[in-house]
C-alpha cells in the first residue's frame, strides 16, 4: 500500500510540476517586441503580468494573432464600464517526462489552470484579485500525518493575486498591499525556470507585500516590503525586501538591477542581479538574460553563496509566432564543482486567433553527476 | 553601446555557464545547511511538499518541519485488526491507531535509508520527480546521514531513534524529541486527529 502510495506520488507529482502555472507572470517577451516599452502599458498591474487592460486586449486583436478576432472580453460580447474589468484563464496541458526513474516515462493529461480575474477602480483606488481552483495532486488521504498535515480539500480554491493599489495615472507613483509576486526578475510565465524555483518565485509563492514605485518613460522602481501567506501557509516562509530598477533606452534596450534580502526558516539569503532585454528588429528577435548571485548566511556555518541565471532570445517572425530558446544555469555552491544543474529549454507560442494559444515546450535539465530529466509539454491556454 | 550592455549581460552569463566553479571546498554535511540549501528548494514545492499539500505529511519547507518528515512522523493507520489496542480508535467506521511513521533516513547507514533511495530512483520513483539532484548535494546528504543524520552539531544531540527498518512503525517509540516545533505544524495536528478526516481515505486502504 505505501509503494503504492509513493508511486502515485511520483507520478502525480511530477505531473503537479507543471500543473500551476501562475497567471501573474505573462509574457515578459513582449516587452520591447510588441512595440511597447513598459509592461502596464498592456496590464493593470504595475509590473505587468495578470489581466491585460483596454490597449493590451486591443494588441490581442490586432498585433498578436495570426487570424485576428476581438480580444475584448468575451469576444466583444459584453461590454463593461470603464471602472470595471473582468477576465479569466483556463489552461490544459500534456506532459511526458523522462528521468530514468523505474517507472519509466509519465504521460498525463491534466487540467491546468481555472482562474477568474477582476479589478475594479474608484478614482485613484483599485481592487485586483484572483480566484481560482488549485489543482490537486493528492488523492484522499490513507496515511494521515498528525503532524505537517494538511487537508486534501484545505486549499483547492485559492487566491493567488489580491491587492489594493493608490495609483494616479500609467506614469508616476503608486503604492499597493496585498498578495501577488514582488516585480523581481525576468518573470517568465515558465515557473520551472531555476530562477524563479530557487529565488522565491515557484508556484504559489506568491508573498504579502507592501509595494511602492515610480514609472517613467524611460525607467521604473520597485521597492518591495514582503512577508509569507500568513492565511494559508503556501510558498516561501520568508520575509524580506526586494528591490528592482529598470532604464529603458531608446525603446530597444532594458536593463535593471535588483536586490532581495530574504530571512526564512534557518538561512538568510541576499541576492544582487541584473536582467536585460535587448530588441533587435531586423532579426525580429529579442536577447534576454538575467544573472543572479546570492548570499547565504546560516548559523554556525560560513556563508556560502550561489549563482541562477538564464538567458537566450525569443524570436517573432510572423504574426502569432514566438520561440523563445533558454540555457539556465544554477550553480549551488560555488565553492563546489559539481554541485550544478544546466538545462535547456525550447518554447513555442502559436495564436491563432484572438484569446487562444497553444505552446509546446521541450526541456532537457542536466544535473551534474545526476539523472537528466527530459520533458515535453503541450498546452491549450484559453483567455477571457 | 546601449545593445552591447544587454549583450554583455548574456555574454557572462554564457561565460559562468561554461566555466567551472571556485573548487572543491568542503561544504557543511549538516542538516542547517541541507534543508534550506537542498531540500527546501528542490522539495518543498507548493504540490509536493510544501504545508499546503505535505504529500504523505511530509513538509520540508523549515527545518523542523524537514527534520521530523524523516525521522519522527506520527501519523493515524487503519488497522481494523488492532480493534481496542491503546493508541487505537474508531473513525467513521473504522479502527485507526496512531503510530510512527517508518523513517526515511537510518543514521550512520545511507543504503539503508529511504530518503537516498528515491532521491537515487534506486529500486523507489525518483525524486524530486521534475529536477532530480545533482551528485555532489546526494553525496552531502549521505554524509551527513553517515555522521549520524542529527539535527545540529552540538555533541548532546542524539541521533534520531532509526526505528524499524521493514517499514513498520514503532508504536512504542519515545514523542517528542523530533516531533514538529512550530506553531503551524501543531495547528495543521488538529485537522489529523479529526478521526473521520484520517478514516475517509484510510477505509480505502483497510479494503485494499
Amino acid at each position: 500500500m505505501r509503494a503504492r502510495h509513493l508511486i502515485l506520488a511520483a507520478i502525480l507529482g511530477g505531473v503537479s510540476t507543471l500543473a500551476l502555472q501562475p497567471a501573474a507572470h505573462a509574457y515578459p517577451q513582449f516587452q520591447l517586441s510588441s512595440g511597447s516599452s513598459r509592461c502596464d502599458e498592456c496590464h493593470y498591474s504595475p509590473d505587468g503580468g495578470g489581466l491585460i487592460n483596454a490597449f493590451g486586449r486591443d494588441y490581442v486583436s490586432d498585433e498578436l494573432s495570426t487570424f485576428g478576432g476581438n480580444g475584448q472580453l468575451l469576444h466583444g460580447a459584453v461590454r463593461l464600464p470603464a471602472w470595471l474589468a473582468l477576465g479569466g484563464e483556463l489552461r490544459g496541458a500534456f506532459v511526458s517526462e523522462n528521468d530514468g526513474d523505474i517507472n519509466g516515462t509519465t504521460n498525463a493529461v491534466f487540467p491546468m489552470q481555472a482562474d477568474a480575474e477582476a479589478r475594479a477602480a474608484y478614482g485613484v483606488v483599485s481592487f485586483y484579485g484572483v480566484l481560482g481552483l488549485r489543482g490537486q495532486v493528492r488523492s484522499d488521504d490513507t496515511i494521515v500525518p498528525e503532524q505537517n498535515y494538511q487537508p486534501v480539500t484545505a486549499s483547492t480554491l485559492v487566491s493567488r493575486e489580491h491587492y489594493f493599489m493608490l495609483r494616479s495615472g500609467s506614469l508616476g507613483g503608486y503604492v499597493r498591499v496585498g498578495r501577488f509576486f514582488a516585480p523581481f526578475g525576468l518573470r517568465m510565465a515558465e515557473h520551472i525556470l531555476y530562477v524563479r524555483q530557487d529565488l522565491g518565485f515557484g508556484t504559489m509563492q506568491e508573498s504579502y507585500n507592501l509595494s511602492a514605485g515610480y514609472l517613467a518613460e524611460q525607467w521604473e522602481l520597485h521597492v518591495t516590503a514582503f512577508a509569507p501567506d500568513f492565511i494559508r501557509h503556501m510558498g516561501s516562509r520568508e520575509s524580506g525586501l526586494t528591490a528592482y530598477v529598470e532604464r529603458r533606452f531608446a525603446d530597444i534596450e532594458a536593463a535593471a538591477l535588483q536586490l532581495r534580502v530574504a530571512s526564512g526558516p534557518g538561512m538568510t539569503r541576499t541576492i544582487v542581479g541584473a536582467v536585460s532585454k535587448t530588441w533587435i528588429a531586423p532579426l525580429k528577435t529579442l536577447v534576454l538574460a538575467e544573472a543572479d548571485f546570492v548570499r547565504r548566511d546560516i548559523p554556525t556555518i560560513s556563508p556560502s553563496y550561489q549563482f541562477v541565471g538564464v538567458g537566450g532570445f525569443s524570436v517573432l517572425p510572423f504574426k502569432g509566432i514566438m520561440a523563445t530558446l533558454l540555457q539556465e544555469r544554477d550553480q549551488v555552491d560555488l565553492s563546489v564543482s559539481d554541485a550544478t544543474y544546466n538545462a535547456t529549454t525550447a518554447l513555442l507560442s502559436w495564436f491563432p486567433y484572438a484569446h487562444c494559444e497553444i505552446q509546446g515546450m521541450a526541456r532537457l535539465q542536466v544535473p551534474s553527476g545526476g539523472q537528466d530529466e527530459k520533458t515535453l509539454f503541450v498546452q491549450l491556454h484559453y483567455w477571457l | 553601446m546601449k545593445i552591447c550592455l544587454s549583450l554583455s549581460v548574456a555574454s557572462a552569463l554564457a561565460a559562468l555557464a561554461i566555466l567551472p566553479s571556485c573548487g572543491d571546498g568542503n561544504r557543511s554535511a549538516t542538516w542547517a545547511y541541507i534543508s534550506p540549501v537542498i531540500l527546501q528548494p528542490n522539495c518543498a514545492e507548493s504540490s509536493c511538499h510544501d504545508p499546503s499539500a505535505a504529500v504523505d505529511g511530509l513538509d520540508f519547507s523549515t527545518p523542523d518541519t524537514g527534520y521530523t518528515s524523516l525521522t519522527g512522523l506520527w501519523v493515524w493507520l487503519v488497522d481494523p485488526a488492532k480493534d481496542g489496542q491503546p493508541g487505537c480508535g474508531h473513525a467513521a467506521g473504522t479502527v485507526v491507531c496512531e503510530e510512527k511513521f517508518r523513517p526515511l533516513v537510518t543514521p550512520y547507514d545511507p543504503s539503508e535509508s529511504r530518503l537516498i533511495n528515491v532521491l537515487r530512483g534506486r529500486d523507489a520513483p525518483r525524486m524530486p520527480p521534475d529536477r532530480p539532484l545533482d551528485e555532489a548535494d546526494i553525496r552531502l546528504i549521505e554524509t551527513w546521514i553517515l555522521d549520524g543524520a542529527r539535527k545540529d552539531e552540538t555533541s548532546a544531540s542524539a541521533p534520531p531513534d532509526a526505528g524499524p527498518a521493514d517499514g513498520q512503525s514503532d508504536a512504542t517509540a519515545e514523542r517528542g524529541d523530533a516531533g514538529a516545533s512550530d506553531g503551524d505544524a501543531a495547528d495543521r495536528s488538529d485537522g489529523a486527529g479529526d478521526a473521520p478526516a484520517a478514516a475517509d481515505g484510510a477505509g480505502e486502504a483497510a479494503g485494499g
